[in-house]
C-alpha cells in the first residue's frame, strides 16, 4: 500500500461526511453556482454592447433592392 | 468659471460588460478565497458557518456593492474616478473629501503588504516547478520508518522553509538573501506595466485571460482533490455542521467579516473601476455577477480543495490553522504525499499567484486616477510616483519582517478603515443622497432591476449590521493591538513567556495540568504586571541552557540571556507597530491635505465643468 493510500485510510477513518453536512455542502455549492450561472446566463444573453450602449448606427446603403 | 479655460481629461470607458465583471472578480478573488474562507468556515462550525455566511453575503455584500457601483458611475458622469474626488462630486461638504482619502489610504496600504504576498505565491510556484521542495522532502523524511514521523518531517520542514521564506527568523533578513527581493521587484513591475497599459488595455485585457486560467487551475486541482480515496472524509471534516455554534456571536462576526473582506467593498476599488462604466451601463447584473464570480471561488473551489485535502493527508491538527499556515505550510507539505505534487503544487501557486495580481492591480488603480485627476498628470507620471511611495511603504513591510509585524499591523489598520470607509459610504448613500433616490439612479440602465424595499435595507440594516461588525471586531481585536505597541509591556511579557518555557520544561515529568502548571509559574516568577528580577529566580531556572543556530553555528545560550534578546526583540517589535500606525496616519493626513487642495482646485472644476455641460442628478449640496 502506498504512503499515501495508508495516510487517507487512516484519516478517512475518523470522520464521515453526514446527512446534514452533505446537505450544506450540496446546498451551498448549488445556491452559488445557480447564481453565477443566472449572471452570465443573462450577461451573454443581452444585446452586444455597441447594440446597448449606443444608438444602432445608421449607415445610409443606398441598397434599393 | 466661463473665463477659465476648460480642463481637457480624456475618460476612459470598459470595452465589455464581460471585461468589467471579470476585473472586478479578479479584484475581490484574492488569498482570502482560498485559503482564508476554508479556515474560517471549519473553525466556525463548519456547514453551520454556512447560515450567518449567507445571510451576510445578502445584507452586507450585495447592498454594499450595489452602493459602490452606482456612486462610482455617477462618480464617472462628474469626470471623477478616484474616491475624494467621487465622494466630493456626490456630496459637496468637507467630511466627503476626509471620507475619500481614507478610502484611497486603504487600497495604497494592503498593496504595500500584498505585493510580498504575491512574491511568497511566485516563489512556491518556483520551488514546485524546479523541483526544490521534493528535494527539501526527501532529505527532511530520510531514514524515517513510520508514517506519523514522516508526516511531522514534512510539516516541520515546510514550517521552516515558511520562516525562512518571509524571513520571520529577524528584521532585515530577506534583505541578506537577496532572492525576495528580485520576486518583489518582478512582481512590482508586472502589476505597474499591466496598470500603465490602462483600464481597457491593461488590467481588462488582462483579467480576461487571467480569471479564466485561474479557475481552469483550481478546476483541474479540484477534479484531482474530489477523486481522491476517502474523499468523503475530508469533506465531512469541513461541512459537517456543528449546529451549536450558531448561538455564538464569534461565529456570526466571522461570517459577516469573511464575506465583507472577501467582496473587497468599501475600499473605494469598486468605486474607481466603476466610474468607468458609461451613463447607462448596467451596474445591478454586473456587481451581482462579479459578487456571484467571487463567491464561486470561495464557496465552491475554497471549500472543496484545501481542508478536506489536509484533512486527508495530515489530520485534523494540520487542518485547522490560520491563513497562512494552511497556505504555505500545509499546503505544500500535502503535496508531498499527493502523486503529481509538484505539478499540483505549481499550478496551486501560480493559480495564487495570479489571483494575487489581480487583486493587486485594483489596489493601484484608484491612487493613479487620484493623481491623474488631481494634479493632471499623465499615466507614465503617475505610475512613477506611485511606485516610488508604494516602493518605500513594500520595502519597509519587507524589512520588519520578524514575526510578520509591520505586514500584520499595517493589515490590521486598514481593515479596520476598510469597515469604517464602507460605513460611511452606505451612510451618504442612504441618508445624504438618499436610498430611494440611490435605488432609482441604481435602477438606471439595469439588465435586472432592484426592488424598491432594497431602499430601507440600505438605510437601516446595513449600516446597523456593519456598525455591529465594527464593535464586535474592534472589540475582539483593538486591545490586543493597543497592547501590541507597548514596548515594555511586550519586553516583559516575552521575557516571561522564556521564563515560563523554562519552567514547564523543568516540570514535564510531574505532567501538571494548565492551571496548576500557571499557578506554579507564578508563585516562581511573581506577578504577570511586574518585571522579572534574574537575581530572585532559583538556580535550577537560572541554569538552563538552549542551543540556538545561528548562520550555521550551533551556540549555546542561557536563559536568562535568551529571556534578555527575547525582551529586546519584543520591543523591538512594538516599535515597528507604532511605526506602522504613526506612517499609515502620515499618509492620511497627506491624502486629506491632497484631497482638499485638489477638489479646491482640478478636481473642483472638472466636477463643474461636467455639471455645466449637464448632468440630470443633483448633488448633495
Amino acid at each position: 500500500m502506498s504512503v499515501m493510500t495508508e495516510l487517507l485510510a487512516q484519516n478517512g477513518d475518523t470522520v464521515t461526511l453526514t446527512t446534514g453536512g452533505m446537505v450544506v455542502m450540496t446546498f451551498s455549492c448549488a445556491l452559488v453556482l445557480g447564481l453565477l450561472i443566472f449572471c452570465l446566463v443573462k450577461i451573454f444573453a443581452e444585446k452586444s454592447p455597441e447594440t446597448h450602449h449606443h444608438a444602432p448606427l445608421d449607415i445610409e446603403t443606398k441598397d434599393r433592392d | 468659471m466661463s473665463d477659465t479655460p476648460a480642463l481637457a481629461k480624456t475618460q476612459e470607458n470598459w470595452g465589455s460588460k464581460l471585461g468589467v465583471v471579470l476585473a472586478v472578480a479578479g479584484s475581490a478573488v484574492g488569498l482570502g478565497n482560498f485559503l482564508r474562507f476554508p479556515g474560517q468556515a471549519v473553525n466556525n462550525g463548519g456547514g453551520a458557518f454556512m447560515i450567518p455566511y449567507i445571510i451576510s453575503f445578502l445584507v452586507v455584500g450585495v447592498p454594499i456593492a450595489w452602493c459602490e457601483w452606482t456612486m462610482g458611475r455617477l462618480g464617472g458622469r462628474y469626470q471623477q474616478n478616484s474616491a475624494p474626488g467621487i465622494m466630493y462630486a456626490l456630496w459637496r461638504r468637507w467630511p466627503a473629501k476626509a471620507i475619500g482619502a481614507m478610502t484611497l489610504l486603504i487600497p495604497i496600504g494592503i498593496y504595500m503588504y500584498y505585493v510580498v504576498l504575491e512574491a511568497w505565491c511566485l516563489d512556491y510556484c518556483i520551488e514546485f516547478t524546479r523541483g526544490g521542495f521534493a528535494q527539501m522532502f526527501s532529505t527532511a523524511t530520510k531514514g524515517l520508518t513510520t508514517h506519523a514521523a514522516e508526516v511531522n518531517a514534512v510539516v516541520q520542514s515546510t514550517g521552516s522553509h515558511f520562516n525562512e521564506t518571509v524571513g520571520m527568523g529577524g528584521h532585515g533578513a530577506l534583505f541578506a538573501g537577496g532572492r525576495m527581493v528580485w520576486l518583489v521587484l518582478i512582481c512590482f513591475v508586472v502589476n505597474f506595466y499591466i496598470i500603465y497599459q490602462g483600464v481597457t488595455r491593461g488590467i481588462e485585457k488582462f483579467c480576461k485571460w487571467a480569471m479564466p486560467l485561474l479557475v481552469l487551475c483550481a478546476l483541474i486541482i479540484l477534479v484531482r482533490v474530489l477523486t481522491l480515496p476517502h474523499i468523503s472524509s475530508g469533506l465531512g471534516f469541513m461541512w459537517n455542521p456543528d449546529w451549536g455554534k450558531l448561538t455564538d456571536p464569534a461565529v456570526w462576526l466571522a461570517a459577516a467579516g469573511q464575506i465583507f473582506f472577501s467582496l473587497s467593498v468599501g475600499f473605494g476599488l469598486i468605486l474607481c473601476y466603476s466610474s468607468y462604466l458609461r451613463n447607462d451601463d448596467d451596474v445591478v447584473l454586473t456587481a451581482l455577477s462579479a459578487s456571484s464570480a467571487n463567491e464561486f471561488c470561495e464557496v465552491i473551489l475554497g471549500g472543496l480543495i484545501v481542508v478536506p485535502t489536509a484533512f486527508l493527508f495530515l489530520g485534523a491538527a494540520n487542518a485547522r490553522v490560520g491563513t497562512f499556515g494552511l497556505g504555505f505550510v500545509t499546503v505544500p507539505a500535502i503535496m508531498h504525499f499527493m502523486p503529481g505534487g509538484n505539478f499540483f503544487g505549481a499550478m496551486w501557486f501560480g493559480l495564487l499567484f495570479l489571483a494575487g495580481v489581480t487583486s493587486s492591480l485594483s489596489m493601484i488603480q484608484p491612487a493613479i486616477a487620484f493623481l491623474e485627476d488631481a494634479f493632471g498628470m499623465g499615466r507614465r507620471a503617475s505610475c512613477t510616483m506611485l511606485a516610488i511611495l508604494t516602493a518605500f511603504g513594500s520595502a519597509a513591510v519587507m524589512y520588519f519582517s520578524h514575526n510578520l509585524i509591520a505586514m500584520d499591523h499595517t493589515d490590521f489598520w486598514c481593515n479596520l478603515l476598510m469597515i469604517v470607509a464602507a460605513m460611511c459610504q452606505v451612510l451618504i448613500f442612504g441618508w445624504i443622497i438618499g436610498a430611494e433616490r440611490g435605488v432609482k439612479e441604481m435602477n438606471r440602465g439595469a439588465d435586472i432591476r432592484v426592488p424598491n424595499w432594497l431602499a430601507p435595507i440600505i438605510r437601516y440594516v446595513t449600516p446597523t449590521f456593519l456598525i455591529v461588525i465594527l464593535a464586535g471586531w474592534t472589540w475582539q481585536n483593538l486591545p490586543a493591538r493597543i497592547d501590541g505597541m507597548n514596548p515594555s509591556l511586550q519586553a516583559r511579557l516575552a521575557e516571561r513567556g522564556v521564563y515560563a518555557a523554562g519552567i514547564a520544561k523543568h516540570f514535564a515529568d510531574e505532567k501538571l495540568d494548565g492551571e496548576a502548571l500557571a499557578a506554579r509559574t507564578e508563585s516562581i516568577l511573581g506577578p504577570a504586571d511586574v518585571r522579572i528580577k534574574p537575581g530572585g529566580l532559583p538556580d535550577w531556572l537560572k541554569a538552563q541552557t538552549t542551543s540556538v543556530e545561528e548562520e550555521g553555528e550551533t551556540h549555546v545560550v542561557g536563559i536568562v540571556e535568551q529571556a534578555k534578546a527575547a525582551a529586546v526583540a519584543a520591543a523591538e517589535d512594538a516599535n515597528v507597530a507604532r511605526s506602522v500606525l504613526i506612517g499609515l496616519v502620515i499618509l492620511l493626513l497627506l491624502l486629506v491635505i491632497l484631497s482638499d487642495l485638489a477638489c479646491r482646485n482640478r478636481m473642483g472644476k472638472l466636477i463643474q465643468q461636467a455639471e455645466q455641460s449637464g448632468i440630470d442628478w443633483e448633488a448633495a449640496g
